[in-house]
């Protein structure tokens, strides 16, 4: 009897189904050890956010939360901000995140705190996808949304799409980040061969909330080639000419605003600046004056919301403030964080 | 016979949403040109009389040629009426109508008058089936960006629909895999460098220039021949057997090898329907070549609406038409093999030269961009910016290992189901793990998705 069974299976293991689907599955598996293999050795990393708070030095007993990228992180001093307004401050954020992302990082208790939310024409432009999006956001949120096709069929499609294709990641860790691979590997290959590291700018992961910015290089360092790649580079993230600032994001600015605006509290959004170069290589005109449109809109809707606009500043409209096409460099930030703490003194706010 | 019915049902409409998720609306252009095909193809056959049948299949190039025109080429047309009038000394204001280029309008045109023509020709008898048409036009696989079936090769594969062999299935798959990595590992790789140097060539010192043109023959090789590998894998695992699209074009000793090589399935389109609908080669020699010019002219067009591709057609046709005087001279059908060592370098060097020079006027967006490349390129231009990726040298290397490893003739994806178990599994968990590590994921369109 178990000679019969033993040759029934083997029958049907040779059949040829049989070996495409054992193929298959082989294949599958082999694919899957090699991403997670690579991950590991490569060393990569996955922020979906990031939170840190600041000690209490005012008299204010609730916190003030505040919200931002990696350009908030280098373009404001924090430390010195809260400091000098006497804020407890939460700082959270994610990479290249915007009011998409910061409302599902803003928890409930929240309601009653006062916000300083930091973006830019950069973080708000509906073509730039921040890596944590799917992870925050959830995929419900997304298509209600973009239900009305405010995004066009294409970018609603780009979006969407990001949340299985960032499910498959948790098979494929290295699926769709293959820039990121190169990268550590060519980091890799020169730690063995005992060469410094490649220019910082030039691509790879950045610190989303670095303790200090001591960075003193610019954006005037860089040669030309090395200019165009990362112009290219921006522009195949899909920041790119004829940003859309009336999507998900402004929606979720919007009720944000809406949902904190309580009484004894303050709402504040500033625009944080980009280089002169990245508004003239990958941001039209007709972009620049939607986003400026954007913004009126958003004023009129919330009169008791306080915008400050940092990215008109002409002082802060200077490549040398800036250490790649978006984020500052120590000059940048003292520049900034002076200019910012300026404009909130000549502002009475609630408390 | 119900469940093929209901298969084919199935894939029809899984073709159609597969379709509306390029842009919904256009999903009734697809219905409208199916439908009026299927019945002046049944039409055609029905009548006895040349004189209506002449009549009913001009209604059938009117409607597709008239579509296609309207979609591709209004504004192209309109401006070069504008261009003539302004010649004669008339002034008109530029017009400019925003109109949409529904995806892979010119592939399923070209599939749909193939039918029509070959009906009219008594090549092919209609199919009485709306459903198996609309399914031969519609089908996802090479709906959007060919390879052009003809219905001859496909409507009867409809008709008795067999389950798919076990062996056929695993081609279609090791053809998909390879397809996916040419496209997402190579040709998404390349793009980025390619994208860069085009976008202002001036800039650029000759070395960078040469290495993007270089990479731009890769790119669209691999984007295109990895799509077409893709479509025609995906079909193959369902059970059904399209030709190949291309066929190591850049192994070619000759341009008429070349054109046998290159987009095959357009080639022997605008041949059977263009070339042979001119006359051929069966009014004179001096005929021949106008009829070959203006065939690759149009061909040129058939890509974009632009002088730059007709310019790029027009390079191919006067290549072809050299190639044909000279074998003609040495008393040879172009066609032939070539043989011999320095016949073989030599048809190969100019072969590459001529393609890959070709290659700027279709890349560039205009005549002025295309001539500053091409001065900078033969060592007159001014730019001092040197910028090679790695990625496009690795994809270059990858490309030209794959070409010198595999024989021109041979057919990897037939082949492979007869290799032993542990080859297979080695050759496609290297070709998905390559694709899973190395594959760029961003929207980086196929770039023959514009056509």
């Amino acid at each position: 009897m178990y000679r019969s069974i033993f040759a029934f299976f083997v029958n049907v293991v040779r059949r040829p189904w049989c070996i495409i689907l054992s193929l298959f599955v082989l294949v599958f598996c082999s694919a899957a050890i090699a991403s997670h293999f690579v991950a590991y050795a490569l060393g990569f990393r996955q922020i979906k956010s990031v939170q840190q708070p600041t000690e209490p030095t005012g008299h204010f007993s609730e916190p003030v939360f505040s919200f931002g990228s990696s350009l908030k992180g280098f373009a404001i001093d924090e430390a010195l901000l809260t400091d000098a307004r006497g804020w407890h401050t939460i700082s959270k954020g994610c990479g290249a995140g915007s009011p998409a992302e910061f409302e599902f990082l803003l928890n409930n208790s929240a309601n009653n705190s006062s916000l300083i939310i930091f973006t830019s024409i950069f973080e708000m432009s509906e073509g730039m996808i921040s890596p944590s999006r799917t992870a925050l956001v959830p995929f419900l949120q997304s298509v209600g949304d973009t239900w009305d096709m405010v995004l066009g069929w294409e970018q609603t499609k780009t979006l969407l799409w990001k949340y299985p294709l960032d499910s498959l990641q948790e098979v494929f860790p290295t699926l769709g980040r293959s820039w990121e691979v190169q990268v550590l590997a060519r980091d890799k290959i020169r730690a063995l061969l005992g060469r410094s590291s490649a220019p910082a700018s030039d691509d790879g992961p950045i610190d989303l909330n670095p303790t200090s910015n001591e960075i003193q290089s610019s954006l005037l360092d860089w040669d030309a080639g090395r200019l165009e790649r990362n112009v290219v580079q921006m522009q195949q993230m899909g920041v790119s000419l004829h940003s859309n600032f009336a999507g998900p994001k402004a929606r979720a600015l919007d009720r944000i605003l809406t949902r904190s605006r309580q009484s004894g509290t303050f709402n504040i959004v500033v625009i944080l600046p980009v280089s002169p170069t990245f508004i003239s290589r990958n941001v039209d005109r007709e972009a620049v004056n939607a986003f400026d449109l954007a913004l009126i809109k958003l004023q009129d809707r919330h009169p008791d919301a306080l915008i400050i606009r940092l990215d008109n500043e002409g002082l802060l409209q200077n490549d040398d403030l800036f250490w790649d096409l978006v984020h500052m460099n120590a000059r940048g930030q003292a520049s900034t964080t002076a200019l910012l703490l300026e404009r909130l003194n000549n502002t009475t706010l609630q408390k | 016979m119900q469940n093929q019915s209901l298969e084919k049902w199935f894939l029809l409409v899984a073709s159609w949403l597969f379709y509306m998720s390029w842009n919904p609306p256009f999903v009734l252009l697809l219905l409208g040109i199916t439908t009026s095909d299927y019945f002046i193809g049944k039409a055609i056959a029905r009548s006895n009389k040349s004189s209506t049948r002449h009549l009913l299949m001009g209604a059938s190039l009117s409607i597709d040629l008239g579509i296609l025109a309207f979609f591709k080429y209004a504004n192209f047309l309109t401006d070069q009426w504008r261009v003539m009038l302004s010649l004669t000394g008339v002034e008109a204001d530029p017009v400019f109508w925003e109109i949409i280029l529904p995806a892979g309008i010119s592939f399923f045109v070209f599939q749909s008058l193939s039918y029509t023509f070959d009906i009219y020709r008594g090549k092919l008898s209609p199919t009485n089936s709306w459903r198996d048409y609309s399914l031969f036009i519609a089908f996802f696989p090479q709906l959007v960006a060919g390879p052009i079936v003809r219905a001859a090769d496909f409507l009867p594969q409809l008709g008795k629909r067999t389950r798919p062999q076990a062996a056929l299935f695993e081609s279609g798959l090791a053809l998909f895999l390879l397809g996916a990595f040419k496209k997402a590992v190579l040709s998404d790789q390349i793009a980025p460098q390619v994208n860069l140097v085009f976008a202002s060539p001036s800039q650029f010192d000759q070395i960078t220039l040469i290495a993007a043109l270089l990479g731009f023959a890769a790119q669209i090789y691999l984007d295109f021949s990895g799509y077409s590998d893709m479509a025609i894998g995906c079909a193959r695992m369902m059970g059904y057997r399209f030709l190949d699209n291309f066929a190591m074009p850049y192994k070619s000793f000759s341009i008429t090898e070349f054109w046998h090589r290159w987009h095959i399935s357009l080639s022997t389109w605008l041949r059977d329907y263009v070339y042979i609908s001119f006359g051929g080669n069966r009014h004179g020699t001096v005929r021949t070549y106008v009829n070959l010019l203006v065939t690759m002219l149009l061909g040129g067009l058939w890509h974009g609406a632009s002088w730059n591709f007709v310019l790029w057609g027009g390079i191919h046709g006067a290549a072809l038409c050299v190639h044909k005087v000279w074998c003609h001279l040495l008393n040879k059908n172009p066609s032939a093999p070539v043989q011999g060592f320095g016949p073989i370098l030599f048809g190969w060097s100019l072969t590459f030269v001529v393609v890959v020079l070709a290659w700027i006027p279709f890349r560039c967006a205009n005549f002025g961009e295309a001539s500053q490349f091409f001065l900078g390129v033969v060592g007159f231009g001014n730019g001092t910016i040197n910028t090679i990726s790695p990625q496009l040298l690795a994809g270059l290397f990858i490309l030209i290992m794959g070409q010198l490893m595999f024989s021109k003739n041979q057919s990897w994806d037939v082949e492979i189901p007869e290799r032993p178990f542990w080859y297979r599994f080695a050759a496609y968990s290297f070709l998905a793990a390559m694709i899973v590590v190395f594959g760029v994921t961003q929207a980086v369109p196929f770039i023959y998705f514009q056509f």
